[in-house]
Parts: structure tokens; C-alpha cells; sequence
């Protein structure tokens, strides 16, 4: 049995496609990023290794720490969002007593069989801040609360959070 | 199947999934023209594959983990050969994965 399982030919057969693979489309760019890290390469011309220059060069600029409070806001935000509010739609889901559990059902997967181009252009449509879905609302109901939901540099984080909270999708890497 | 470096190749295949993509685009243009199929088909598909290679792959060992060790000990008892173990009784056992593993990979894309 033992011999049976650890027959070589039949483990690099099973394993080598793979692992080549991966090693040639996402491991050698990984290690090619990461030495390209340490030159001043345009993209074109020939590079020079500067060492942690491009680094040092990060550190100094003040968009940087702008990108990385933003990405803890939309990573906090979506978190709690995602979490809660899929917590309930289930919960709604699961309950007997309501009468269309099926349209639920379908209507909560609906944004996922969706590609991410309609979404995008769907919520586009929404947030737009002269005839958007949303300012409507609002005027509708009498608040004057119109805004330039996408251009306004407060409001336009949480419009792309609400997107992307919207598209339930696991997004891995592809 | 038991080797040695079973569990370090399913880190190493994991690591894929903590990549952004972003990151890996400048290198995976180059090395694309220097495969010389650029401006193809293939150009497209061969990272495509590549990506989504890592989350098949850890869905397969969590499906492939839960069969019995039964099973494939019966196969061998029988005089199957590993391969035909592998065609006849591991995949049709794990259908369920492998048509969750083709819906996330057409909606991936």
C-alpha cells in the first residue's frame, strides 16, 4: 500500500503540470516585481539598481499614507458591512414565515451571475449627482441633501465601499 | 498520495490567492511577448488558468482529503493501478467539486 502511494512517476505526473504552471505565470513575476523593486525602470529603457531608493521614496510621500488610510476604511467598513447585513438577509431567507423565500433567494445571487462592468455602470447610474436614483430620493422626500456622491472627496470612499459591498462576490485573485 | 513535500507545495500554491493581481501585470505582459503569444488567445488564457489555479487547487485537497483512505486501499487491493484508481474512483467521487470549481472559475472571469 505504502509503495502503492508513493509510486515517484505518479507523483511528479500528478504535480508537475501544476507547479510548473504556477511557477512560471505567478511565482517568477512575484520574484521579477520584487527585484524590479530595487532599480529605476521606466518600463522601457534599461534599469539601474538603486537599492531601497523607490522605498525610501514611498515613505516620503504623503498620497501613500492617504491610500493606506483609505484601504483600512474600505477593509474595515466592507468587513462590518458584509457581515451584518448578510447576517440578516439570511436570517430573512431562513424564516418560515415569510412568504417569498424563493425570490430571496434568487434576488440575493443576482449580483454575482452579474459582470462586474453592469455593476459598475449600475451604480454609476445611482450615485450620479444630476439625475442619480439617489439625489432623486432625497429630493423626493424634501431633505436637501444633494450631493456629488462620486466626485466629493468625503463621500466618494464610501459610494465605491457600497459598490463593492453590493457585488457579494469572493474576489480572489483573477 | 503521500510525499514529503505535500504540504509545502499547498503553501506554495496558496500563496497565489494573497497576490493582487495588480502587481503581477507589468511582469505578466513581458514575459507574454517573450513567450511569444502576445496579441493571442492565449496571451489571455494562459494567466487566467494560472490564477485561478490556486483556489481549484486547495478546493480539490479539501474534497480529495475527505475521501476514506478506504477507498483507494480497496482500488489497490483490486489491482488497480494508480491511475486508473485516480480516473475510475477519486473523480467520479468528487464531481460536486469539480462543478463548483468550473462555476467559480466561469464567474471569475
Amino acid at each position: 500500500m505504502n509503495r502503492y502511494l508513493n509510486n515517484k512517476k505518479a507523483i511528479i505526473f500528478f504535480t508537475a503540470p501544476a507547479i510548473l504552471f504556477f511557477t512560471v505565470m505567478v511565482f517568477y513575476p512575484i520574484v521579477q516585481t520584487i527585484g524590479k523593486s530595487f532599480t529605476n525602470w521606466d518600463g522601457l529603457t534599461q534599469s539601474d539598481f538603486i537599492g531601497l531608493q523607490n522605498y525610501k521614496g514611498l515613505l516620503k510621500d504623503p498620497i501613500f499614507y492617504t491610500a493606506v488610510k483609505n484601504g483600512l476604511i474600505f477593509a474595515v467598513v466592507i468587513t462590518i458591512f458584509q457581515i451584518s447585513i448578510g447576517t440578516l438577509l439570511a436570517l430573512a431567507m431562513l424564516d418560515i414565515n415569510i412568504k417569498f423565500r424563493k425570490f430571496l433567494r434568487i434576488s440575493y445571487f443576482m449580483p454575482v451571475v452579474l459582470s462586474v462592468t453592469v455593476v459598475c455602470q449600475l451604480w454609476m447610474s445611482l450615485l450620479n449627482a444630476d439625475y442619480g436614483l439617489i439625489n432623486k430620493l432625497f429630493e423626493l422626500m424634501g431633505i436637501s441633501y444633494h450631493q456629488d456622491w462620486l466626485s466629493g472627496s468625503k463621500t466618494a470612499i464610501f459610494a465605491v465601499i457600497a459598490s463593492n459591498a453590493f457585488y457579494l462576490h469572493m474576489r480572489y485573485p483573477g | 498520495m503521500r510525499f514529503r513535500l505535500r504540504n509545502s507545495m499547498k503553501m506554495y500554491l496558496t500563496l497565489g490567492m494573497f497576490i493582487p493581481v495588480q502587481v503581477l501585470m507589468i511582469p505578466i505582459a513581458i514575459l507574454v511577448r517573450d513567450l511569444g503569444i502576445a496579441n493571442t488567445r492565449m496571451a489571455v488564457i494562459i494567466p487566467y488558468i494560472a490564477f485561478n489555479l490556486s483556489f481549484s487547487a486547495i478546493v480539490f485537497t479539501g474534497f480529495f482529503n475527505s475521501i476514506p483512505a478506504e477507498m483507494e486501499e480497496a482500488a489497490c487491493v483490486d489491482g488497480a493501478s494508480i491511475y486508473r484508481c485516480f480516473g475510475s474512483i477519486l473523480v467520479p467521487m468528487i464531481k460536486p467539486a469539480v462543478a463548483t470549481v468550473i462555476i467559480f472559475n466561469f464567474l471569475s472571469i
